[in-house]
């Protein structure tokens, strides 16, 4: 800038020149220090979006020639057994994390907002399964699984109910694997809105209260409808997240039984990574960035017509 | 005064009590619920290798085998593993940060013209699962266009795709973005450079926020599975989460395994508990980013 | 990927049994089959990757490898060699294919060569078999599965066939002297060996929904008379058929529905190549089809185990007989190496394979370090070769070789017969199939022959068409 300075003063004469060369030179600064972000973005990211894109028109060879298929490998996957199943799989996974995950963080948030004592406990307690590694607590909850002998069939035996194969019974799975990823995520969520509830100002329970607003009313009136909005991203978000899950499954049932659990993002790494087909992975891959963008738009579009007919 | 929906005077009256403890009941339950897998992982690392197979509902083991935890230590060579997620999260974090503040900083002050387009870009790989172009990724890693070197097996191809990340970007400028003008506008009639500017007077500024996103990416890096998983094939190379993972299931009796597991879950479990009163922040801003 | 010659059916060679015959301890009983050259790459410098080198926490493997690789530096010292702990996965060498990473010469499973040479990753050996004459000295049913369109891609070092292991205590407990004869006995045996009160499982076979699963249920498969044809059809024009709609392969699988859900012989757990071995080894199951190989497995990685307590016998009998399908390991050289580097890399791994003193030396160690020896595997090799090396190994049996007899002599006598893959997309049809096994095993609502014809003309339009 000191560059620049100067140059200011030397052209001070001409004030259009020199504005344009201070302009000039402001902008260059600026894209230095863009440059570094700019170079990896451009290598890692967006450079391979665009190959993606360009390889779900072809059939891919990883050592020779790649050739052009056209639409071959979007034909092939109206054939592939797997493209419904997939997808509906992709639905019932989040419709089990909705109902396990998504109401309970709120929950227990305005849970432990009350308590006068032991908040921090709580919080640090919700809080540690999000710090461990997926691919680590699997190990644990695989044995905990176990249908001969985990602990989770020992209990149920305590209550005389006979044992249950979790992750290999098609009614099980997806909610068996919902339940670990609930486990490692909702701690998260809950704090994020523990920390949204501790915004509210206590003045307006206090006038509800004088109101002789019921407790229930507080929580319908005030608590609520301040998590509201907090509680509409997160929703996007949690669906987003659970559509692109891959390690739960993969390291615990592979896709199994059956396709029962099989997700889209697996699915590609199988036919990309254990058949080599990388043309056709990359077509999946896609269909899953135009999915999950139409689910994200058609999703703001329609909260967006909600919040305006409130509104008005 | 702290207080919730609820008074304190409401929660002396009887209701307010029954309320009061029966919540904290279904909280103590959820946390029991919450920590089980730890304890469970802990105490099955000391049973026998048979002994495993037959306890179901018995947590204690008999005779704890305390040697499992040193056979684990040593057999998952969980020094090693250790270190190597040590070494690739920690440079990984440290590029990060670099990047997007620098890219943040120029966004927030410098007004580059096509900014906007700059930032879209960004968000774009938001929106984009990384999946998605996970094999060009690939591709593009084992021969880096115009250097013609090749990243897979070495840590450069986590730490370049590490190092990007729009979030961090996004949240640094919101941040830059409240910084008043005044203190750089007087930083600037000094003659301070840009490049002065953001080390003398941003970082510092931004400490906090940088901790966080430090920490937060620290823990973020540390969990990442496909990505190493798919890059570094080299055994003696790979971070915890795939090498634990492979040995654990290709390898050895589930006693050692849930030993193993256990080592492996303590330091995140330390590092969280040192540092949650950062996390508070932290996690809020993290919402962004679901 | 054009179809790959592969297995018809394997008539197995008569070994003639020899007596044991100590060595003077100067010569060698294993003769000489490969003639080294004097030079190798003309003396030029060259350095090749190998995989598979012994990790540190195996130390007398290491040592046996160190000892290698040094012997053959000094026998040439222009060539350099590192060794990879790197054991092959799919993924990983997928990966490595894409990024020019693979070893000059790596180890993989007989499932593997279609793939690698389809996709051009792997270099075509016949000038090396030809110069050294070795491809008379191996079995031609094994070379023939590292062949294609007439090129060899690999050395095979090992081959076996499926089996079935079982728990000789149990089933004497249970008032069998003898493991079962025919699928109908395996599963009224099965029933009486469950004991779901105590977690064990009569009987199991891997069902972890992979394509190892679906090439289990592939063996039962042809246990109850299916034929390769009966499964993909080569059709003269070049094109193939899926078949395995109807027929044997429908029975298997209504076979694999009632040992499931009407006799409840198999286990909860969901087992895959390494864990059923556990399963094994804990005494959580009676009979698995086991792998011979894989006692190995169990000896090395499952110290406690009490591998005398195991026998292995062949797979039980259909209309056909007793037929198993086939596995192995063989190695491969990468594309992408220079002439020089292909030939320090192929001449290094006949050399530490058949080299009767480094054959011999590491079969001594194997023993003196109790790692596991005189597994019942299948013949790699032919005629008087074979013969001098089973002759040799016999002393150092570790493993119970007495338990495997049954096995041993089947396949000695041919009764155990040999069926080769099915003739195209064999790993795409095991995964399929596996895919269908984990659904038959997981919901009994699920119609084995209904399923089967749908997943046939599945396969039918997203595979082969």
């Amino acid at each position: 800038m000191k560059v620049a300075y100067r140059m200011n003063t030397l052209y001070s004469e001409n004030s259009l020149i020199s504005r344009f060369m201070f302009r000039l030179s402001n902008q260059i600064v600026a894209y230095l220090f863009m440059l570094p972000a700019l170079l990896v973005f451009g290598l890692v990211a967006w450079y391979p979006v665009a190959r993606s894109f360009q390889m779900s028109f072809q059939d891919v060879s990883l050592r020779g020639v790649s050739t052009w298929v056209g639409l071959d490998n979007f034909e092939l996957m109206q054939r592939d057994p797997a493209l419904d199943i997939v997808w509906e799989n992709s639905l019932e996974f989040a419709s089990w994390s909705i109902l396990l995950g998504y109401l309970l963080p709120v929950f227990l948030a305005i849970l432990i907002r009350e308590m006068r004592i032991a908040k921090g406990f709580f919080r640090i307690v919700y809080f540690l399964p999000t710090v461990v590694p997926v691919s680590i607590a699997i190990i644990v909850w695989r044995f905990i699984y176990d249908p001969d002998a985990g602990f989770l069939n020992g209990l149920l035996g305590v209550f005389g109910i006979e044992a249950q194969r979790w992750l290999q019974d098609p009614a099980l799975a997806k909610p068996s694997i919902v339940m670990v990823m609930t486990w490692g995520a909702f701690g998260t969520t809950t704090l994020i809105y523990l920390s949204s509830l501790q915004d509210i100002s206590t003045e307006l329970y206090e006038a509800a209260e004088l109101d002789g607003a019921s407790p229930i009313n507080r929580i319908r009136h005030i608590t609520i409808p301040h998590l509201a909005p907090m509680m509409s991203l997160l929703f996007v978000l949690q669906v987003l997240a659970v559509v692109q899950v891959f390690t739960e499954p993969f390291l615990l049932t592979k896709g199994g039984p059956g396709r029962e659990t099989l997700t889209p993002v697996l699915h590609i790494y199988n036919r990309a990574f254990m058949r080599a087909d990388m043309g056709y992975a990359s077509a999946w891959s896609v269909m899953l960035v135009i999915v999950l963008m139409v689910f994200s738009i058609g999703y703001q579009l329609v909260n967006r017509k909600i919040t305006k007919n409130q509104g008005a | 005064m702290d207080r919730g929906f609820l008074s304190d005077t409401e929660l002396r009256t009887f209701s307010g009590r029954l309320y009061y403890y029966g919540s904290m009941a279904i909280l103590l339950v959820f946390a029991a619920v919450v920590l089980f897998p730890f304890v469970y992982a802990f105490t099955s690392g000391l049973k026998g290798s048979t002994e495993i197979f037959t306890s179901g509902l018995r947590l204690i083991p008999k005779h704890p085998q305390w040697n499992n935890y040193r056979e684990a230590w040593d057999s998952f060579e969980m020094i090693d593993l250790f270190y190597n997620s040590f070494v690739i999260v920690s440079v990984g974090v440290l590029l990060r940060i670099t990047i997007s503040s620098l890219a943040a900083f120029a966004l927030s002050r410098l007004k580059p013209i096509g900014g906007s387009i700059v930032m879209m870009g960004f968000f774009l790989t938001l929106m984009i699962p990384g999946i998605a172009y996970l094999v060009p990724l690939f591709v593009t890693l084992k021969d880096v266009p115009v250097l013609h070197v090749n990243l897979l097996d070495s840590y450069w191809g986590l730490w370049l795709p590490y190092s990007t990340s729009a979030f961090a970007i996004f949240v640094l400028k919101n941040f830059f973005d409240r910084i008043p003008p005044e203190i750089i506008e007087s930083a600037r009639i000094d003659g301070a450079s840009q490049l002065q500017i953001f080390v003398r007077i941003m970082l510092p500024l931004s400490r906090s926020i940088l901790l966080i996103l430090a920490i937060l990416t620290f823990m973020d890096l540390w969990k990442d599975y496909l990505l190493p998983f798919l890059i570094i094939t080299d055994p003696n190379r790979q971070p915890i989460t795939v090498r634990l993972y492979y040995l654990a299931d290709n390898y050895y009796g589930v006693n050692l395994q849930m030993a193993a597991a256990f080592i492996a879950l303590l330091p995140p479990l330390v590092v969280a508990i040192l540092l949650q009163r950062h996390l508070k922040t932290g996690l809020t801003m993290g919402s962004v980013k679901g | 990927m054009k179809r790959i010659a592969l297995f018809l059916i394997v008539a197995m060679l008569v070994i003639a049994s020899v007596p044991v015959t100590m060595t003077s301890g100067q010569g060698t009983v294993v003769p000489q089959v490969v003639t080294m050259p004097e030079q190798i790459a003309g003396g030029r410098d060259v350095s090749i990757t190998v995989s598979d080198k012994p990790a540190s926490d195996q130390p007398e493997e290491l040592a046996i490898w160190d000892g290698q690789v040094a012997k053959f530096q000094a026998m040439y010292p222009n060539v350099k060699i590192e060794g990879l702990e790197l054991k092959y996965d799919p993924t990983a060498f997928i990966a490595m294919i894409a990024g020019d990473q693979l070893p000059t010469i790596f180890k993989t499973y007989f499932t593997e060569p279609e793939k690698f040479i389809g996709q051009d990753a792997v270099a075509d050996l016949t000038p090396y078999f030809e110069q050294t004459g070795l491809s008379s000295i191996f079995n031609e049913n094994v070379l023939a599965i590292a062949s294609q369109d007439g090129g060899l891609y690999g050395i095979p070092d090992f081959a076996y066939s499926l089996g079935l292991a079982y728990n000789i205590e149990m089933l004497a407990a249970a008032g069998y002297d003898a493991p079962p004869a025919t699928w109908e006995e395996l599963a009224e045996m099965a029933v009486t060996l469950t004991d779901k009160d105590n977690g064990v499982a009569g009987f199991a076979f891997i069902n972890d929904g992979s394509g190892a699963a679906g090439w289990h249920y592939t063996d039962i498969a042809y246990g109850f008379g299916a034929a390769t044809e009966d499964i993909i059809q080569a059709n003269d024009d070049g094109t193939y058929t899926a078949n395995f709609g109807e027929g044997a392969t429908v029975d298997a699988l209504q076979f694999i529905h009632e040992l499931r859900w009407t006799h409840d012989v198999l286990p909860g757990a969901t087992l895959d190549w390494a864990n059923i071995t556990e399963a094994l080894a804990s005494e959580r199951v009676a009979m698995v089809i086991y792998a011979g190989d894989q006692f190995s497995f169990m000896k090395n990685q499952f110290p406690d185990a009490d591998l005398s307590k195991f026998g292995y016998a062949p797979i039980p009998a259909g209309p056909n007989g007793s037929i198993a399908l086939t596995g192995g390991s063989l190695w491969m050289i990468d594309s992408a190496a220079s002439d020089d580097e292909r030939e320090a890399a192929f001449y290094f791994q006949v050399w530490r394979q058949l080299d009767p003193v480094e054959y011999e030396s590491s079969i001594v160690t194997q023993f003196e370090t109790g790692r596991a020896v005189g597994q019942p595997v299948l013949p790699l090799y032919v005629g008087d070769y074979q013969a001098k090396i089973e002759e040799f190994r016999a002393q150092y049996d570790v493993l119970p070789v007495e338990n495997y007899i049954l096995f041993n002599n089947a396949v000695k006598n041919g009764e155990m017969k040999l069926q080769a893959e099915p003739p195209a997309k064999a790993q795409e049809y095991y995964s399929e199939l596996g895919i269908l096994v984990s659904e038959v095993l997981s919901d009994e609502g699920v119609d084995p022959a209904s399923r089967l014809a749908e997943v046939e003309e599945e396969f039918q339009a997203f595979v082969l068409d």
